[in-house]
């Protein structure tokens, strides 16, 4: 088999399960997350050799999976937004989760996307930043928000000074 | 330490964001100052909460990876790059071809290029000692001609005069005698 096959199948052994992990938490992908998986694979193998070296293989496939969950969305429906995610209830479970899960939905989309990709596949700062194409800084000030303003809204007490 | 400062390090800390020898230093802070150990727990909780809380579990296997798809991608990889190799080769052919034929074309018409042009005469117009007021014709030039053609006697000033009537018409000599 060619070698090439087989380096991506390594990958897709490593990493295949986050990025799947990736597309099933959301709703509107999860029906087509084996598809759009191999379709990140298949696109990752044409860009191979293309522009720069990535920061990392798997913060290269998480960049272009997220691509590929846009345009399928696209396809789906041209107003689709992430945000019903993590609205939507699943199982019975600890209201303060499901409060939490509210509140991470009502964040700005930027700052969500940001702090799901920490939170669900622990990128790193310098992944994060590679798979979204911001600097690095903005992602550490997307997240800063983001934790801030849970912590506001799931803990209103007054801090004591 | 800044309050805020203090507040993005903890925030850092929480998400795993701090390098390991920050941390350190981070950590023995907290050690020293208890309100901000307190800040860095509720910090740690929240990020805890929200980790737990969007870590749905995932459902049914991977499926294996269709090597034929990739197989295929391949594939068509190596024909791009061999049209690509393909227009390059005639996109020189082509431009050999074209700079052969402008190159014969050049040599069958250098005869008729190389036919020197006619060498007009040197005008009036270009002597040197002209007045810097001189130019296509003025009164000075017309007068300057006229003592040339006339005789260098010394009635010769008297007997030809300058007549001009008007500024649009052209000035004339007048032989008085």
């Amino acid at each position: 088999m060619d070698a090439r096959i087989e380096h991506w199948e390594r990958l897709y052994r490593d990493v295949g399960p986050a990025l799947l992990g990736y597309f099933r938490r959301q709703p509107a992908l999860a029906g087509a997350a084996d598809d759009l998986l191999q379709d990140t694979f298949e696109r990752a193998l044409r860009r191979a050799g293309c522009g720069e070296p990535p920061v990392s293989q798997r913060a290269y496939l998480f960049g272009i999976a997220r691509h590929v969950g846009i345009d399928a969305l696209r396809r789906q429906r041209p107003q689709a937004e992430l945000a019903p995610e993590m609205a939507a209830p699943s199982r019975a479970e600890d209201d303060r989760l499901e409060a939490m899960r509210l509140a991470i939905g009502g964040l700005p989309e930027p700052q969500r996307e940001t702090l799901l990709l920490k939170l669900q596949q622990d990128l790193s700062y310098e992944e994060i930043a590679a798979v979204l194409d911001i600097p690095v800084g903005t992602v550490r000030s997307r997240l800063h928000h983001a934790v801030r303003r849970l912590r506001e809204q799931l803990n209103p007490e007054p801090e004591s000074s | 330490m800044k309050p805020e400062t203090l507040e993005s390090l903890l925030i850092d800390q929480a998400l795993g964001g701090l390098s390991p020898d920050v941390d350190e230093l981070l950590t023995a802070h907290l050690v020293l100052v208890p309100e901000a150990a307190r800040q860095a727990g509720r910090l740690a909780a929240t990020v805890r909460r929200a980790r737990e809380a969007v870590a749905a579990p995932l459902t049914g296997p991977q499926r294996p990876l269709a090597a034929s798809r990739l197989q295929s991608v391949l594939k068509a990889q190596r024909w791009r790059v061999l049209a690509g190799e393909g227009m390059r080769l005639a996109a020189c052919l082509a431009l050999g071809l074209a700079l052969g034929w402008m190159g014969h074309s050049v040599r069958r018409a250098a005869p008729v290029a190389a036919t020197p042009l006619p060498v007009l005469p040197a005008t009036a117009g270009t002597d040197p000692s002209a007045p810097p007021a001189a130019g296509f014709w003025s009164l000075a030039k017309l007068e300057t001609a006229q003592l040339r053609r006339a005789p260098s006697s010394a009635g010769a000033a008297d007997r030809y005069r300058l007549r001009w009537d008007s500024p649009v018409k052209m000035p004339s000599v007048e032989d008085n005698q």
